[in-house]
């Protein structure tokens, strides 16, 4: 069981105890979070890294409430998702958490402004257009809002997926690969903003990323391995993150 | 869902199985069998375009459907070198499989029912419990064509489904990651549908309008413009259907949409949940993904047939009711008109007392018509018995000449429902052998109601524009108190088959009154209690096979519109699933499916009824297609107006509201499954099943 506290004093925005998921049945099954104690602290921003199939996403989508774990409770603040009812899980979703899919999960059938706002217009929100255009310039996406996903590059979906996962402005956004099909550039101005986001507006940001210069952003690193928390860097620097990886990888072997 | 496309195939032989069955030939006389056997050959030919082709068409998409989670499969294992021609030789051995067992059973099922049940057997024919060899050989192609076809289509499915497109595209018509610019394609394909429909409409329209092919063939270019007229309409009508098929899913889905919008914007101060399931509904109806497209669709097109069926089926009634109310059952006249093989041709100018005339009119016991008659030349024909033996037969052709209104008080509107006008004649059957004579296809100026089915007649207007004076020569007679002839139309192949016979009671009044009218011993004539004569009344083969399978497409419709509902809201799993990880409540997610279900059956049925049933009213209307036939504009909108008010709505309501209780129940249960799921779990399903 690992148990990662940041800081006696800290709240939390997110919290986990002996979070468990597994996979298939008998022989064939697969413990993809295994017994997992988190306290992910206000207002950070947390990277998420480990191998493939280490079950970084599981693990955010249990934190997000978007799947129920075999065992072990989540809190959202000092709300436990875990116990909820289905109508109140969903105004968790729609209100108090931000996901970003790995795979964007746009409606087609939308545009980039329409898949944007939609949050609002499913949790009866009303939107405020200023911050709306203050996401469509960070994320630079201006030019493609009238457009439908199949219209968009793999980057500009990512965006307009990022976009609608901020729109509501949510205590705690949790992203699979957020910066996975953005350039260079692109990716530092996102991940700034999230930055910029954790500190300023005590948003709390998880994100589950391969690349050690995205979890450079951040303000801690959990690093994952077989269901578990195997480490974590706190502060951490491209290098740091990546000596991180390879005493994993050491680990491992 | 892979046995569907096989079950398609099964109901597909089934009819096929139904129509041999029903036809046991070897029970018939020598001229029955030739009749019958044309009938059969048409039931076949027809039947195979308008259950085959389509049922190979749904069977194509369900293959699609079914296999779609598959696909990926297969190009991955494509990718890793397998060959591809085994895959698609091992699918469409799959499919041939599952089609011969269902097919098989099908077949046989609708033939013994076609045997055994009376509803599906031609009048005069004894139970046929022994089917003969024609219709054995009939049970086997049908089940060998069957099968065939299915094979054929999960070939076709499995080679589009492992092609290089299949492989870039997904079954949405717009896939997640591939932008390209859609509509390009369709919008060629549709510009050449509306180029093709309007060249060979127009062609057809001009045809009706002024008889642009030739009355009589007399040259081998009359029969190649015969031919090329027929190939024009045969295009025409392929052509016409398809862009109508488009044209009923892009009515039904933007009513739809409509109604999702009306409802979500009618919801927002109601409840916010339904304002949101409604807005997950037009959602998805904005969604052109090839199941909701297909979906769409299919439920206008059934609700299309549903109505078409159904109006040709009342109307046939309805006509058949009063071809058997105007048939001549009793008559007294001057001369015995319908034995004189001798007289003169032209109008019978022997008039009948005038005052036997008043007297019988005025007779509250017999409803009384006067008719004049004009005859053509008698000519000769042989007749080839069974023992070899040949008959000679004299016969001429007569008709009577009446004023449409004096028909009036035996039918509502007296013949003006057949067509009878100026410039037409009603008909039997029997009667049109006056092709050979001068009053059908000698006469330019008169058109042969070929379907009305009652005894020949024809306006005074236009028997004394054409023959001159032609006087009152008899009177047809029926008694006050018969409601309707002796015989009631039948149900089943044999709704429009007329039994038409006067009781000895009712022979006896009539001799009674027509001697009280000092009329004793004038010529008179009845069709005895034993006589009867009576036709299959189908406007055309077309029209037989619309009314004979009204329920069996209704309720294949039916499945149709539930299975395809299902698929359509399974083919939303993923954005089910996002919705619910965006916040969206799950009574809105819940009831969503059922919506969109429901509204779209009723865009179908709001698009589908009217559209149908105006095609109905147009096949079914005695001159409005009839190339030769007056368009007279009052006859011709009287005609319509009669129609409608005699269409029956009672089928495609019935479908209509079985289909909204049928979808709306389905696409609720299967709403309540996927919103017990989380939505990862859901997203998982989505990929398993292919869903992009």
């Amino acid at each position: 069981m690992t148990h990662m506290a940041v800081g006696e004093e800290a709240a939390y925005a997110l919290r986990s105890r002996g979070l468990t998921k597994a996979y298939g049945a008998g022989d064939a099954a697969v413990t993809a979070v295994d017994h997992v104690d988190l306290d992910i602290p206000e207002g950070v921003l947390t990277a998420v890294m480990g191998p493939s199939g280490s079950g970084k996403t599981t693990l955010v989508h249990l934190l997000a409430g978007l799947d129920k774990p075999d065992a072990g409770q989540v809190w959202v603040g000092d709300d436990e998702i875990t116990a909820m009812r289905d109508k109140q899980l969903a105004k968790v979703r729609g209100r108090i958490v931000g996901f970003v899919f790995q795979g964007f999960n746009l409606l087609q059938t939308m545009s980039a402004r329409d898949n944007i706002v939609l949050p609002l217009r499913l949790n009866g929100l009303s939107q405020d257009p200023s911050w709306f255009d203050a996401l469509v310039d960070m994320l630079g996406i201006g030019r493609e809002l009238e457009r439908k996903p199949y219209e968009m590059s793999g980057g500009q979906q990512q965006r307009v997926a990022i976009a609608r996962a901020l729109i509501t402005r949510p205590r705690v956004v949790l992203a699979d690969e957020p910066t996975g099909n953005l350039d260079t550039h692109a990716s530092a101005e996102v991940l700034s903003h999230l930055r910029v986001s954790c500190r300023e507006l005590g948003q709390s940001v998880v994100m589950v990323t391969h690349d050690p210069t995205a979890a450079s952003y951040a303000g801690q690193v959990l690093l994952f391995a077989d269901g578990k928390v195997a480490g974590h860097v706190t502060d951490p620097t491209p290098d740091a993150v990546l000596a991180g990886l390879d005493a994993l990888a050491g680990v491992e072997r | 869902m892979r046995w569907v496309p096989a079950g398609l195939f099964g109901v597909a032989a089934f009819l096929g199985g139904l129509a041999f069955g029903a036809v046991p030939l070897e029970s018939l006389g020598r001229d029955e069998l030739a009749s019958m056997t044309a009938y059969t050959v048409l039931l076949a030919a027809y039947g195979g375009v308008l259950v085959l082709l389509p049922a190979s068409a749904l069977a194509w998409v369900f293959h699609w459907i079914g296999l779609r989670a598959t696909a990926a499969e297969w190009h991955a294992m494509i990718a890793l070198g397998a060959d591809r021609r085994t895959i698609v030789r091992e699918a469409s051995r799959d499919g041939l499989r599952r089609a011969a067992i269902w097919a098989g059973v099908g077949a046989i099922a609708g033939f013994t029912l076609g045997l055994v049940l009376p509803y599906y057997r031609p009048a005069g024919v004894s139970l046929g419990l022994e089917p003969s060899l024609y219709a054995l050989a009939g049970l086997l192609l049908t089940y060998l064509v069957t099968v065939t076809a299915a094979w054929i289509v999960a070939w076709l499915a499995a080679r589009s489904l492992t092609g290089a497109r299949a492989a870039g595209s997904s079954w949405d018509d717009a896939g997640a990651g591939t932008p390209r610019e859609p509509g390009r394609g369709v919008g060629r394909v549709l510009a050449f549908q509306f180029v093709v429909v309007g060249l060979s409409g127009g062609i057809m329209v001009a045809d009706r309008l002024f008889g642009i092919g030739p009355e009589t063939v007399y040259s081998a270019g009359d029969v190649w413009i015969i031919n090329s007229l027929a190939v024009t309409g045969f295009i025409c009508i392929i052509s016409g259907l398809a862009l109508a098929a488009r044209a009923i899913a892009a009515l039904t889905r933007a009513l739809a949409l409509r109604l999702a919008r009306g409802l979500e914007r009618g919801a927002t101060k109601g409840g916010r949940a339904i304002a949101t399931s409604a807005q997950i509904a037009a959602d998805g109806l904005a969604h052109r993904s090839g199941a909701r497209s297909l979906a769409i669709g299919a439920m206008g097109a059934v609700m299309v047939i549903t109505a078409l069926s159904s109006t040709t089926s009342s109307l046939d009634d309805a006509r058949g009711e009063i071809s058997g109310r105007l048939a001549l059952e009793y008559t007294v006249a001057s001369t015995d008109w319908w034995d004189d093989m001798t007289a003169p041709s032209g109008a019978v100018n022997e008039p009948l007392d005038t005052a036997v005339v008043e007297a019988l009119l005025s007779d509250p016991r017999v409803t009384a018509v006067p008719y004049g008659v004009i005859r053509d030349d008698s000519w000769q024909w042989t007749e080839e018995l069974p023992d070899s033996s040949v008959t000679e037969h004299t016969t001429r052709s007569t008709v009577l000449v009446v004023d449409p209104s004096d028909l009036e008080v035996r039918s509502s509107g007296g013949a003006r429902p057949l067509g009878l006008q100026d410039g037409t004649a009603t008909s039997t059957p029997a009667a049109l052998t006056w092709e050979s004579g001068t009053f059908g296809g000698g006469r330019d100026d008169l058109y042969v109601l070929p379907n009305s089915n009652t005894t020949p007649m024809v306006t005074r207007t236009w028997a004394e524009a054409a023959y001159g004076t032609v006087p009152l020569v008899g009177v047809m007679l029926w008694p006050a108190d018969s409601g309707d002839i002796a015989g009631a139309p039948q149900a089943g192949l044999n709704s429009g088959v007329i039994e038409i016979a006067v009781t000895d009671d009712e022979i006896a009044l009539l001799d009674e009154v027509v001697a009280d009218a000092g009329a004793a011993g004038l010529p008179a004539m009845s069709v005895s209690t034993n006589e009867i004569y009576g036709f299959l009344t189908y406007g055309s083969a077309f029209v037989g096979l619309l009314t004979v399978l009204a329920m069996p497409l209704a309720v294949t419709g039916l499945i149709l519109t539930v299975t395809l509902a299902v698929a359509s809201v399974k083919d939303r799993r993923r954005d089910y699933a996002t919705l619910a990880a965006l916040g969206a409540a799950p009574r809105a997610l819940r009831l969503a499916p059922a919506l969109e279900s429901g509204l779209t059956v009723i865009a179908a049925t709001v698009v589908g009824v009217p559209l149908g049933t105006a095609l109905g009213l147009a096949v079914s209307h005695p001159t409005l297609l009839a190339e030769g036939a007056p368009l007279d504009p009052v006859e011709t909108t009287w005609g319509f107006i009669w129609e409608l008010a005699h269409a029956s709505w009672a089928l495609p309501a019935l479908v209509a509201g079985l289909a909204l209780l049928a979808s709306v129940a389905a696409a609720a249960v299967l709403g309540m499954f996927m919103s017990r799921g989380t939505p990862v779990e859901e997203l998982r399903t989505a990929e398993k099943e292919g869903v992009r």
